[in-house]
């Protein structure tokens, strides 16, 4: 499902002294299937940016277009229903959200509400938990006992049950070590690969966006300032330095690299091991000289 | 989601009400809520409301603020309007709907109460406007305080208080939080049938109520573990400052008293 944002503003609490511009003219389009990252800092307009793609938030002015369905300031209610069943919301720290007595009936909610064959999806559950990293032996458990990783991961497979063809990510690794950010992560690309929703990462890391998205869009103060392909984007070193904005240490020395030796990386996804492969070839090819 | 409630609710600005001290303030609602009984003549009624309007001009609130957030009142004081209109039976009879009479009695008790809860709650939320939670509590500590001779705890109370209020804002962004986590899962919270808006409410207490509890035990460990242990001998960052404004309003306001006073029948 193709997302479009045209002319997209959004205020919030309108008519008050509290009265804040958090999106300002926004244009934006995300492909089908396709992974494309929001990076900004905290209150550029991240979060309130994707939550107009499931209706929770609704635009001031301007239409977001998901699928063949139009949301406008007057939008039916039915009619967000109808697209928010598309759509699958990991909010940062997901596991405050868990609230049934067993891990099973909680994974169940999302389905049961967005009207889907339950007696089906129930049957796929085991294998989802796998998906996550989890054993199956967990469905009995309450959510309330299991250890803080567990829950999150519980919390994910709760919105992956309804297998969304939109899948929006806020932050999903937030308050997590390096470690479980990692594997948080791959989760999602597996998961991406396998199912191939339209997925939307917001993060204020790079790194994340660097290795997962193919394409990126900038945000500060209420409006998109850059967007493009993550090469493109690392390009302008000193515009993200502005914007609190730190290139991957990765692509920082690759960059560097290739500055001192001449070399020209094909993308700045390479693994140490396979940069340097590529750069021994390089010189073996005579293509740089050796330094 | 609750941009429409006011009460309780603190608006940052410069105004002479803001610049008193939440004392004052407090002892000045305190009067007026009692005078505001006493009063029974449109006289009275006339000067209370002259002074609501000078208030109103001292406190640099926007007119559009107050509308909204008196909004929900208008419902309770129709609504006793009524009620006396209805039930009261004395005086002469002013006219009849079918088989309702209204008598003159009933229509004059009917605006008074509604006038006296229109003005009770108007100059209570401009005392929450104008003061910030933290100088009201201080305030109210102080104020308490000459009862800890009869075993009263005003120092706990008031810090009780101030964590109470301190979170709302915290539990109210947890609460829209959950709810839109839960709404992004399907839930319905405002349509469907009664079972699915009870899960919807359900999907939503737990969460709140599980980290509620989880916050406060962080909170009691973190206040211990900075030495916490009551008010006794604790000095404050913050000092209440008694300033002319305060005394100049203080006898305004027993003057205003002594002249109802005079108005009554």
């Amino acid at each position: 499902m193709d997302v479009n944002f045209q002319n997209v503003s959004h205020v919030y609490m309108k008519k008050t002294p509290f009265e804040t511009l958090a999106l300002k003219n926004i244009n934006a389009c995300f492909r089908s299937s396709s992974v494309t990252a929001v990076i900004g800092r905290t209150g550029s307009g991240k979060s309130t940016l994707v939550q107009h793609i499931n209706g929770l938030l609704k635009p001031s002015a301007g239409v977001v277009t998901v699928g063949g369905h139009r949301l406008e300031a007057r939008t039916k209610r039915k009619m967000v229903k109808t697209v928010r069943s598309h759509v699958g919301m990991v909010f940062q720290y997901p596991e405050h959200q868990l609230f049934e007595e067993t891990v099973e009936k909680d994974l169940l909610f999302g389905p049961k509400n967005k009207g889907m064959d339950v007696a089906e999806i129930q049957k796929k559950l085991p294998e989802l938990l796998q998906q996550v990293g989890l054993s199956e032996t967990l469905l009995e458990r309450s959510p309330f006992e299991l250890s803080g990783g567990q829950m999150r991961r519980v919390a994910i497979a709760g919105v992956l049950a309804t297998n969304p063809e939109i899948l929006i990510l806020d932050e999903p690794t937030a308050g997590l070590d390096p470690q479980g950010q990692k594997e948080i992560l791959e989760l999602f690309m597996n998961w991406q690969r396998a199912y191939q929703p339209t997925t939307i990462m917001i993060t204020h890391q790079m790194e994340e966006a660097a290795a997962f998205a193919e394409y990126m869009y900038v945000m500060e103060d209420a409006e998109i300032k850059m967007q493009g392909e993550p090469e493109a984007i690392y390009a302008q070193r000193e515009k993200l330095q502005e914007m609190d904005l730190d290139i991957p240490e990765q692509v920082q020395v690759l960059q560097q690299i290739e500055r001192d030796s001449g070399i020209r990386f094909p993308h700045y996804k390479l693994s140490p091991a396979e940069a340097a492969d590529y750069w021994e070839h390089a010189v073996q090819n005579g293509d740089v000289p050796y330094v | 989601m609750f941009e429409n409630v006011i009460i309780g609710q603190y608006l940052p600005g410069r105004s002479f009400l803001h610049h008193m001290d939440p004392r004052a303030k407090i002892a000045a609602v305190l009067f007026l809520i009692i005078v505001i009984f006493l009063v029974n003549s449109w006289n009275g009624y006339a000067l209370f409301g002259a002074a609501a309007i000078a208030v109103y001009f001292l406190s640099g609130v926007p007119f559009r603020y107050i509308r909204k957030g008196m909004f929900p009142v208008f419902i309770l004081v129709i609504l006793t309007f009524f009620l006396h209109a209805f039930f009261t039976r004395e005086g002469d009879i002013l006219f009849s709907v079918g088989v309702f009479s209204f008598y003159e009695e009933g229509i004059r008790q009917g605006l008074f109460i509604s006038l006296r809860l229109l003005l009770l709650v108007y100059f209570t939320s401009l005392l929450t406007l104008t003061t910030s939670p933290i100088d009201l509590t201080d305030a109210l500590e102080q104020m308490f305080s000459p009862l800890e001779r009869f075993k009263f705890p005003a120092y706990d109370v008031a810090m009780m208080m101030s964590i109470a209020i301190r979170f709302i804002p915290t539990l109210l962004q947890e609460t829209e939080k959950i709810i839109k986590a839960q709404t992004a899962r399907g839930a319905d919270f405002n349509k469907g049938s009664m079972r699915d808006r009870m899960q919807a409410f359900v999907s939503l207490l737990v969460p709140l109520f599980v980290r509620a509890f989880r916050r406060a035990e962080d909170l009691a460990y973190a206040m211990e573990a900075r030495g916490y242990n009551g008010g006794e001998g604790r000095t404050k960052l913050r000092l209440l400052v008694w300033g002319w404004r305060d005394t100049l309003c203080c006898v305004l306001i027993a003057a205003f008293g002594v002249v109802l006073l005079f108005l009554r029948q």
